[in-house]
């Protein structure tokens, strides 16, 4: 897996005027970064690197999708000549860097690699991860519904990075987390060696960012806790307002769900992959039309346990990253942080 | 604590105390400040948790569909009591309208009607406080009122005056029933509502040639991701099987591989522009003449879509073509299923 591909640390700035400068020069490679939509902040395929923002909370949704599109083709079949058919695999995608993602969003795509490396892999889903590299923005201000140090994360946490800027000042601190990240160290001219000065600048930036983060929550015995919660009443207290709509799973860094169809185009079917959400009521509908999850406190509470708790019995992780858009976005302001809160200080 | 939300408490807690409803539906504190959140109380004790504030936005006469929608656990009896509901006046008009399709029979919900003043988009006053340095923590201990022309704004020993266009949800300022139409009790003074209904904002838009409007909507349905947040919160969008999600069917071993192949899927979960086009274009077709412009997708959409353009350009065009206006009358026929001998026909010339 890419993130094991650990270098000796190695540490360079790079003044903010000359970010430009090295953006361009990742020609070969197809970039996305931020930009600002009307109001909205969003990962964009990058045209001209003078559309990017630097200064944003977050993306309104994970860049996720950079590796996992929301909608994929997995194969095409097309008529051949008599009596036979074509099919064809999409093509390679391309070498592709992100940047300016927070290292939250970036340790979503490492968890998101436990799921497509692990147990079998995935083609898609490593094509395009092998082919990204990952340029994180360690975060200095956190968003009030960020709660990353309480998952086991941090502000300027490297999990998923593949080099690592921090803002001081008027320069961007910058750590080379792995080999594929040092690769597009190449212009000595644009990045600097490291002073003392430096270094200070960019401990307290994220000295200061943990601060602002206050209290973690002790999730320590939280998955044992939950085990013996399945059955308990109150998970029905959280999942009445419940819409059961896909906002929070489709924000989501580490939701990774999907749906297979073919669709018929008429001259071509094709064989497509799209997010799905087990928050919709179809998601377990089975074809005898039972549904082992019939209403929504059957599916409130299978997200929370999946992430809390199912994940951590298979990988040894918590499935969260605490970015808090599914607080941020839920239409009816169910707040994640709290139920976890709530769960994990309540007396059984 | 206000009089409003003293009265809401006080009355809740003696229809629980008397068990003359199931349980009841209204409004607490959110994740923070400038949020308030649906809030579904079942025993007295409970009542301190509702609030009424000028956060209150969500139009809670969802719920009650939704209720209807769940599935009774094995052994559970229907409760034949109401269900108790705080309702604002521009969310009564989804309960009239509910009520006029026969989807909500009125013995089944208790009313708490309330005159509101107008209801703070979360998202502008955020945008504001930012503007003006004001720090979250600041407002915990705030108080916020919106009155005549301004939302004002305690907190501290500060005093912050906004003016109403610029922070209350774009279906208030010129909300023409801001007293609960229909109720079993009805909390606080009227509101006197607004002469006309402002369709600038539709204007403008029908005012661009047909490729700047067809570009601004390529632009903004592409950002749809389809998550359904404005289906789902949306109290006229009822149906239990929806043309928009991928085709389900019950498969015994009676179906034949003819019924398995006919199953139509309308719209593919593939999100693309053509897609998303069709999604909201088929929701908006089925909202015509039903939509009282509650503003809820709007509201909930995390996109930034502005679908109020489009549900404000039904409502215009649904008065303008046949003088009809959905949430008004119970007893008034819903528009799709009537025909007049004088109706407008030019549109489908």
């Amino acid at each position: 897996m890419t993130s094991s591909n650990k270098t000796k640390q190695e540490c360079y700035v790079i003044k903010k005027d000359a970010v430009k400068a090295f953006l361009d020069s990742l020609s070969d490679y197809t970039l996305h970064a931020p930009v600002r939509e009307d109001e909205t902040i969003l990962f964009k395929e990058i045209k001209n690197t003078d559309d990017i923002i630097y200064d944003f909370s977050n993306a309104v949704k994970a860049p996720k999708d950079v590796v996992m599109p929301q909608t994929e083709t997995m194969l095409t079949i097309t008529k051949g000549g008599k009596d036979s058919l074509v099919v064809e695999e999409p093509e390679s995608p391309d070498k592709s860097v992100v940047f300016g993602i927070r290292p939250c969003d970036a340790k979503g795509i490492a968890l998101l690699d436990q799921i497509f490396y692990e147990d079998k892999q995935d083609t898609y889903y490593v094509q395009r991860r092998e082919n990204t590299t990952i340029i994180a923005l360690a975060c200095n201000d956190p968003h009030r519904n960020c709660f990353c140090t309480s998952v086991g994360g941090a502000p300027n946490g490297k999990a998923g990075c593949d080099l690592l800027f921090t803002d001081i000042g008027d320069a961007y601190f910058v750590e080379v987390v792995t080999s594929k990240g040092k690769k597009l160290i190449t212009n000595k001219k644009l990045f600097k060696s490291i002073s003392e000065a430096d270094k200070k600048a960019k401990n307290a930036a994220h000295k200061e960012a943990t601060r602002k983060l206050g209290d973690a929550l002790d999730l320590k015995n939280f998955p044992e806790k939950l085990e013996k919660m399945f059955g308990e009443e109150f998970w029905e207290k959280y999942a009445l307002k419940c819409i059961g709509c896909g906002a929070c799973a489709y924000m989501c860094p580490t939701c990774y769900c999907f749906d297979i169809n073919d669709i018929d185009y008429k001259d071509v079917v094709k064989r497509v992959r799209t997010w799905d959400s087990c928050q919709f009521g179809n998601y377990t509908m089975h074809t005898s039309g039972h549904n082992p999850r019939p209403n929504k406190v059957n599916r409130v509470r299978n997200r929370v346990l999946h992430k809390f708790k199912y994940h951590v019995d298979n990988y040894n992780e918590i499935k969260c990253v605490g970015c808090g858009r599914c607080t941020t976005h839920c239409p009816v302001n169910m707040n994640l942080k709290a139920i976890i809160k709530e769960l994990a200080e309540k007396e059984l | 604590m206000n009089e409003i939300e003293a009265a809401i408490q006080d009355k809740v807690r003696s229809l629980l105390e008397a068990e003359k409803i199931q349980f009841f539906i209204g409004y607490e504190k959110g994740s923070d400040p400038i949020h308030s959140a649906p809030c579904f109380v079942k025993e007295p004790k409970d009542v301190e948790r509702l609030v009424w504030d000028p956060f209150c936005a969500h139009n809670l006469v969802t719920f009650i569909i939704d209720e209807k929608k769940r599935e009774l656990p094995r052994g559970e009896e229907p409760d034949s009591r109401p269900i108790g509901l705080l309702v604002k006046g521009c969310d009564s008009k989804a309960m009239i309208q509910l009520m006029s399709e026969n989807k909500i029979a009125r013995e089944e919900v208790y009313i708490i009607g309330v005159c509101c003043n107008g209801v703070i988009d979360s998202t502008k006053l955020e945008k504001i406080l930012t503007e003006k340095s004001i720090d979250f923590e600041a407002l915990a201990e705030s108080d916020i009122q919106v009155d005549k022309d301004s939302v004002v704004i305690k907190y501290k020993k500060e005093k912050v005056s906004i003016a109403k266009k610029r922070v209350l949800l774009d279906k208030c300022p010129d909300c023409m029933s801001p007293n609960t139409l229909v109720y079993d009790d009805l909390l606080g003074d009227s509101v006197e509502p607004a002469d006309s209904r402002d369709y600038t904002s539709v204007e403008e838009i029908e005012a661009l040639s047909l490729d700047k409007r067809w570009e601004f909507w390529k632009k903004l349905l592409t950002r749809c991701i389809r998550c359904s947040a404005c289906r789902n919160i949306c109290p006229i969008c009822y149906c239990k099987e929806c043309a928009v999600d991928s085709a389900h069917q019950v498969i015994t071993p009676k179906t034949t591989y003819q019924e398995k192949a006919n199953k139509g899927t309308w719209i593919e979960q593939t999100v693309d522009l053509p897609e998303n086009l069709f999604f909201h274009l088929t929701r908006m077709l089925h909202m015509a003449g039903r939509c009282i412009n509650c503003g809820e997708c709007e509201r909930v959409c995390p996109m930034n879509i502005p679908l109020s353009l489009l549900t404000r350009k039904l409502e215009k065009e649904v008065k303008e073509l046949f003088g009809y206006e959905p949430g008004k009358d119970v007893d008034a026929k819903p528009l799709m299923s009537t025909f007049e001998e004088d109706d407008p026909g030019d549109f489908i010339k």
